[in-house]
């Protein structure tokens, strides 16, 4: 009993410096990172946006620093709450500066143990502050309505979700690069504007938006998906067809045929298997005969191969295998090797095959 | 000063002088003769029958001569007595003594006092028998005797309380109530000096193992199906007369929180009532905290669309949230204690004063903030699905430590809190038996009767805490 008032004391002395009450801070929903137009001693425009209680508006500030804590020690002189990063949705990295290598930015959200792991890491192609500072007919803040779209588009898992975590894994990670998704600013809304592939932590090629859903595929594991296959050609013998309500699975098969030193000697095999309905159509197939079903299933087998090649090759090209096929490749030898191995090197001679199956199970309503 | 009767009383002679002397200045005290045969008769005026009077004493006594008067009382109601302790205390129960040729006769020509069996207004149900206990011990006997007809149902006897003698009579099944549990129990009885006993509720405070703990250890309740169920279990129950609360032992933390018609209901229903009250245990005692806790030091774990809201209500509200959440706990406590002093009449008027005026104007002027309203009403609300009121008063009392805790330290304080919580409940223990059974000890048959309410055929056995010596209860296969 005699402790008591001295439990007492060191509960109630012990100091309430580390309040936030809730009225008293300004909750960071964006971060963007861009390159300052006249980059001098290494720095960057760097741009916070906080939604007013009114939800409608938010309140912005930019400036040129050379990181982001500095940047916030300027907006904390002029903003009346105490700014802190625990309520961070999404952090934006400006396509120019992405290019550069964002890892320094990056590490800085990292380390901060307000920030959550779930926060969407994205680039954005254009001026960044504007694209943030805009009003969006879609009603609330560019913020929320950014935050709104990457959720509702990753649910379908054609987007990857980047965000801190994974982006912070694949970079780590051996034989996978990290990709993020592209923004772009239109005169009355914000659209994903493809996927960025990243070699280390530099922003290197672009998958288009259109071919989105191919990359999805490669990346495995789309629940429900939507595919639009517009046949090109006299090759095939429909106009379009659109699959919807896919689901698909990835299979990897790594098989070494030489020395892998230059890549040469690896031959890896992606089978892709897709299950779905199909909903729309236009062509002269007789949907009705089992035949033309079948049909139908190897034209857009091979179509959707032909498109998952095109983007195969980009990557090649850029040198970063953003689909993690180098994992399944390090899974077939040993560390030593793998250690010696230059993996991106190798991943763009490798020889790439995509084998596509696809079956429809059902054609709509009118069947 | 000290009432018990000095050795000199205790060995007076047994004479209706004696008694006069005991009694003077009690004008309820009645002494009546009977000239045709020299008889005496005393008693105390209210406490006995009017038609047992005329049936026993009167009509008997008033005919007979010398002769027939000694024949009559050496028939059965009237007892002999020697003792002078034994015929006062007779007297005082609401007997009559009978002075007859310098011997003594006692009789018992008392009447019933007190109200009717009715429902209970504590302890209500929708469905299930609607009879609750009664002040009177004698009728809560017959009550439970009616339930349990068993020649095994063993009642024995005791009295507390120096000068208001209360009769506590413990009840249990004899081969399945543990014999330590009830020599432990008498033990404990016999030891209470205390000058009265009004309530079981009081005596059990007297009897506990913990006094200074927040905990109630005993379970009460005014239930006799409630009470029948706890002695077919294997516990010991014990009436304190002038008391409508029973109280049963040995009685786990749990026990708290199962009302009796869990098994009037389908065994899923019975479940999901048993889980809701664990939620509103843990709602109770957490949930303005963890409001305080957040809104002080935690803005991440707030969804942020309800964040601005929040912030927006806050932002006119002149407190930290700690000391505005202690206001409107302070405020409902206000409202609550009012409304049970109140009669019922006007108590209505006070849940609309207090409910809708309150919780309104307090809003508006920026006195708290709206979702601080809706987390201390439903703390509120969520005390009263746990059956036991004492308990659930005792639940209130640590939610406003749990507040105090989270407005100092977050969510730190908080579980630290609950931490001291849990670590007072493992130490509390009743009759010698673990308060936080079937946790600690863990019995998993028993957590079929515990958390959840499982189908009968799957509780087949009774309450490890008990300790019974007979452990089967349901032969029934599936």
């Amino acid at each position: 009993m005699k402790k008591l008032p001295l439990l007492l004391a060191a509960i109630v002395l012990s100091g309430c410096s580390d309040q936030k009450i809730i009225e008293k801070v300004g909750f960071t929903r964006t971060i963007s990172f861009e390159k300052a137009e006249d980059a001098e001693d290494g720095r960057i425009k760097v741009s916070f946006s906080l939604p007013k209680t009114t939800q409608k508006e938010s309140i912005f500030y930019s400036t040129e620093a050379r990181s982001m804590r500095q940047a916030r020690l300027i907006f904390d002189r002029q903003n009346d709450r105490r700014i802190v990063n625990g309520q961070l949705r999404q952090v934006l990295f400006g396509a120019s500066l992405a290019q550069e290598g964002i890892w320094k930015h990056f590490d800085s959200l990292l380390r901060d143990p307000s920030v959550g792991n779930r926060v969407h890491v994205l680039i954005a192609e254009g001026d960044v502050a504007q694209l943030l500072n805009k009003k969006y007919p879609q009603g609330s803040t560019a913020g929320e309505y950014i935050d709104n779209l990457i959720r509702t588009e990753t649910k379908v898992m054609d987007v990857p979700d980047t965000n801190l975590y994974t982006f912070a894994r694949d970079y780590y990670d051996d034989g996978i690069e990290p990709v993020a998704t592209i923004l772009k600013e239109t005169p009355n809304s914000i659209i994903i504007d493809g996927i960025a592939l990243f070699r280390g932590d530099r922003y290197v090629a672009r998958i288009p938006p259109e071919d989105k859903m191919y990359f999805g595929l490669l990346l495995g594991g789309v629940r429900a998906g939507d595919l639009f296959l517009d046949f090109p050609d006299e090759r095939y013998s429909s106009e379009l067809s659109t699959l919807l309500y896919f689901a698909s699975r990835r299979n990897v098969k790594v098989t070494r045929t030489g020395p892998i030193m230059d890549g040469l000697g690896l031959k890896v095999d992606l089978r892709l298997t897709l299950r779905g309905s199909m909903l729309e159509y236009n062509g002269d197939l007789h949907l009705e005969r089992p035949e033309d079903q079948k049909k139908l299933e190897a034209e857009a087998a091979r179509y959707v191969q032909g498109k998952c090649e095109s983007i195969i090759a980009t990557m090649q090209e850029a040198k970063a295998d953003g689909i993690g096929v180098g994992q399944y490749v390090r899974n077939t030898m040993s560390y030593r090797e793998w250690k010696k191995l230059d993996w991106p090197e190798a991943f763009s001679r490798a020889k790439i095959d995509v084998h596509v199956e696809i079956s429809i199970k059902d054609f709509g309503k009118i069947q | 000063m000290d009432i018990r009767p000095t050795p000199e009383e205790a060995k007076a002679e047994l004479t209706l002088a004696y008694i006069l002397d005991q009694f003077k200045d009690c004008a309820d005290f009645t002494h009546r003769s009977f000239p045709n045969n020299g008889a005496s008769v005393v008693y105390l005026s209210y406490l006995v029958g009017n038609d047992e009077l005329l049936r026993e004493i009167v009509k008997p006594l008033s005919g007979a001569n010398d002769e027939e008067a000694a024949a009559l009382l050496e028939c059965d109601p009237y007892s002999a007595t020697q003792d002078a302790t034994a015929c006062l205390n007779g007297i005082l129960d609401g007997s009559a003594a009978i002075f007859f040729r310098g011997r003594a006769w006692l009789v018992g020509i008392g009447r019933p006092i007190g109200r009717t069996i009715e429902q209970s207004e504590t302890e209500s149900v929708i469905a299930g028998p609607h009879d609750g206990f009664v002040e009177d011990l004698y009728e809560n006997l017959a009550v439970l005797r009616k339930r349990i007809k068993s020649p095994k149902l063993k009642t024995v006897f005791l009295s507390v309380g120096e000068i208001t003698r209360t009769t506590v009579a413990l009840v249990y099944l004899e081969g399945i109530a543990n014999r330590e549990f009830l020599g432990k129990l008498i033990g404990r009885i016999e030891g209470a000096e205390i000058d009265g006993v009004f309530e079981s509720n009081m005596f059990i405070q007297l009897i506990d193992d913990n006094p200074n703990s927040v905990f109630p250890q005993y379970m009460t309740t005014e239930r006799p199906d409630s009470i029948a169920s706890k002695i077919l279990g294997g516990r010991i129950a014990a009436l304190v007369d002038g008391s409508p609360s029973v109280f049963s032992c040995p009685t786990s933390f749990f026990d708290f929180f199962s009302s009796p018609d869990d098994y009037y209901q389908r065994w899923m229903l019975g479940t999901a009532l048993r889980l809701l009250r664990i939620i509103g245990f843990i709602v109770t005692i957490g949930f303005t905290a963890f409001y305080v806790s957040v809104t002080t030091y935690h803005y991440e774990m707030i969804p942020h669309t309800m964040l601005l809201n929040l912030t927006e209500s806050r932002s006119k509200v002149p407190f930290p949230p700690l000391i505005e959440a202690l206001l409107m706990e302070t405020t409902i406590e206000l409202l609550r204690e009012a409304g049970a002093r109140l009669p019922t009449k006007i108590g209505q008027t006070i849940g609309i004063v207090g409910g809708i005026v309150i919780g309104q104007a307090a809003v508006q002027a920026g006195f708290t903030s709206n979702i601080l309203i809706i987390a201390v009403a439903t703390s509120a609300i969520a005390s009263f699905v746990i059956p036991s009121y004492v308990m659930s008063a005792s639940l209130r009392l640590i939610r406003f430590g749990l507040i105090i805790m989270a407005g100092v330290l977050g969510n730190l304080g908080l579980f630290m809190g609950i931490g001291l919580v849990v670590i007072q409940l493992a130490g509390i223990t009743n009759l010698g038996a673990s308060y936080l059974t079937p946790i600690a000890p863990v019995n998993f048959r028993d957590m079929l009767d515990t958390f959840i309410r499982g189908p009968f055929w799957a509780l087949t056995k009774r309450p490890s805490i008990t300790r019974t010596p007979n452990k089967i209860k349901n032969k029934m296969k599936k």
